[in-house]
């Protein structure tokens, strides 16, 4: 079932002389109970397309389904009341200062004219899902940045949305807040079905949370997918270097050789392992097939607990070696990409 | 002179209390609702509004720019019309209401403007209206300079209303010309500028007391 569904999405801001192009034909499908990751660099549109998404910014053209309500075609009233079911939480935390924490979460309540009792009732066990139940006087300027988001989802939480936009939620926290916030955005996904649309410019936030990933880049979405598929394989220039992975001009160094599209000469594979991981695919390679691999980089990851591997390697071989070692990877589930071809410079030992 | 003294000064001392105490009021009914018209249409604002801005501006600019014993002067038809008089204490609380008001709303549209954007987007998306904005963010997000503004305009007053007395609006400022000054009378001038230090000192310290116990930055 789809949750959130932008169709032919574009803003363009009318600027002085030049018009800038936010986002360009934007489509994107967002499945209920599913945590969804846009990344991409600051200024690729990624905290625009968050904010059409409960129509802080309003769309030049297209159309924003939430909950199969399209939210373009609403009139301020109903658009109000359809925000109450969409939850935000921001990078700077955007707690009221002259409020305590327990009267920061009961906002959204009060706004959507709860009565007194109802709010003091639901406020207490967002706190205590938080574990900011003790901290429930103070003023957000005691808190950390930590507690303070942890009060910033208590307070998005708290009117039960049925989604949740994170604007850059753990970019102003260390690694270990950074983890925490992700575990706590996980377990309100597991214990509430809350869909969670996230941004952020960090691999490793999508790679720890996220179901599904959206790669944006000057407005438009380059490259979507599951995160474990976007991590073996990614196509586009910027998804790679959101992988680290070294880029033609990095590989060509390290290779000392230019890497060319074109076929011919030795190939550069980039070899994706998930569960076969740890079979020892390159050995049997080797001795099967008359060639040599020589290693250029290689990672490890943990995409949403499963360990995926990947192997950039140049094969040197002759083209129908390259071919049979290619068919053999195929079938022991190893995923290929042909990255491009250097110019032999090694000939295989055997 | 000195019995003299004593029965002057308490009685300016009411009439000054009197036109400050009133016309702060006015103010801070009027003055309040005005910065928060001002910041809410302004370019940006949360409803905006480049025409009703642009007048109210004009007006507000327009009020503070004279000098406030021309206004006292120009406006007297109208000071009529609510005072039924044009001169003594009661009269002057009508030009100085009318210049408190641009004066403080002017300062609450400043401290307004302190209050980060970042909360009315926050507001807006958890579906905010925007007099739920006013309401439950924009004002008691800036209580501390709203108190800083009042306590600027209180003071202010003060010194306007010695002004006003000494166009026969009576009080300290009344007090101070009219003994101290035209009858050479230094005591009754050093008595006055001493009461007069002494109440700005007190306000000051007031405002400033509330303005840091509601800052929980």
């Amino acid at each position: 079932m789809v949750m959130i569904e932008l169709a032919g999405l574009e803003k363009i801001y009318r600027g002085h002389g030049a018009d800038v192009e936010a986002l360009r034909r934007i489509d994107l499908r967002v499945e209920r109970g599913e945590i969804y990751g846009v990344i991409g660099r600051s200024g690729a549109g990624k905290s625009t397309l968050l904010r059409c998404i409960n129509m802080l910014e309003r769309p030049t053209a297209g159309t924003v389904r939430v909950d199969g309500v399209d939210l373009t075609a609403l009139a301020p009233v109903a658009l109000r009341e359809r925000r109450r079911g969409i939850g935000m939480i921001f990078q700077h935390f955007a707690l009221l200062s002259s409020r305590t924490v327990r009267e920061n979460v009961a906002l959204p309540l009060e706004l959507a004219g709860r009565p007194r009792a109802e709010i003091a009732n639901a406020v207490e066990p967002m706190l205590e899902f938080v574990g900011l139940e003790a901290m429930r006087d103070r003023y957000p300027a005691q808190l950390s940045g930590g507690q303070a988001q942890r009060v910033g989802i208590a307070r998005a939480l708290a009117a039960r949305p049925s989604v949740l936009l994170c604007d850059e939620a753990t970019s102003a926290l260390d690694p270990e807040t950074t983890a925490s916030i992700l575990a706590l955005l996980r377990d309100v996904n597991r214990t509430f079905g809350t869909t969670i649309v996230l941004i952020t410019h960090e691999m490793g936030v999508i790679k720890e949370i996220c179901d599904r990933v959206a790669v944006i880049d000057g407005g438009r979405i380059v490259e979507s997918g599951r995160v474990r598929d976007i991590f073996l394989a990614p196509r586009a220039a910027i998804t790679r270097t959101f992988v680290g992975e070294p880029d033609a001009a990095e590989l060509s160094a390290m290779l000392g050789a230019t890497l060319d599209e074109g076929a011919g000469g030795n190939a550069v594979w980039r070899l994706g392992f998930s569960e076969s991981a740890r079979e020892s695919v390159v050995t049997a390679l080797i001795r099967r097939f008359p060639l040599d691999l020589n290693i250029v980089s290689g990672t490890i990851e943990r995409v949403g607990g499963e360990p995926l591997g990947t192997l950039v390697v140049e094969l040197v071989a002759d083209p129908p070696t390259q071919e049979d070692a290619r068919r053999y990877l195929d079938s022991v589930g190893v995923r290929v990409d042909v990255l491009g071809y250097v110019e032999r410079t090694l000939e295989p030992l055997t | 002179m000195l019995n003299e003294l004593s029965s002057l000064l308490p009685e300016a001392l009411w009439e000054t209390a009197q036109m400050v105490v009133i016309s702060s009021l006015v103010a801070l009914v009027l003055g309040i609702p005005l910065g928060v018209v001002l910041v809410a249409t302004d370019r940006g604002g949360i409803t905006p509004s480049p025409i009703v801005n642009r007048i109210l501006g004009a007006i507000v600019n327009a009020t503070r720019s004279v000098p406030f014993i021309i206004l006292m002067v120009a406006i007297i038809p109208f000071t009529r019309l609510i005072a039924q008089t044009s001169i003594g204490t009661t009269a002057a609380m009508v030009p100085l209401s009318i210049a408190a008001i641009p004066f403080l709303g002017r300062l609450v549209e400043a401290a307004l403007r302190e209050v980060p954007r970042s909360l009315i987007e926050a507001a807006r998306a958890m579906g905010a209206s925007p007099l739920q904005i006013v309401v439950k963010v924009l004002l008691p997000e800036a209580r501390p300079g709203i108190v800083a503004a009042f306590t600027i305009t209180v003071i202010s007053l003060i010194g306007y209303s010695a002004i006003a007395g000494a166009i026969g609006a009576g009080g300290l400022g009344a007090l101070g010309v009219q003994y101290g000054y035209e009858r050479f009378d230094t005591p009754v001038m050093v008595a006055t500028v001493v009461v007069l230090i002494a109440v700005v000192q007190i306000i000051q310290f007031a405002g400033d007391r509330v303005a840091r116990r509601l800052t929980h930055r």
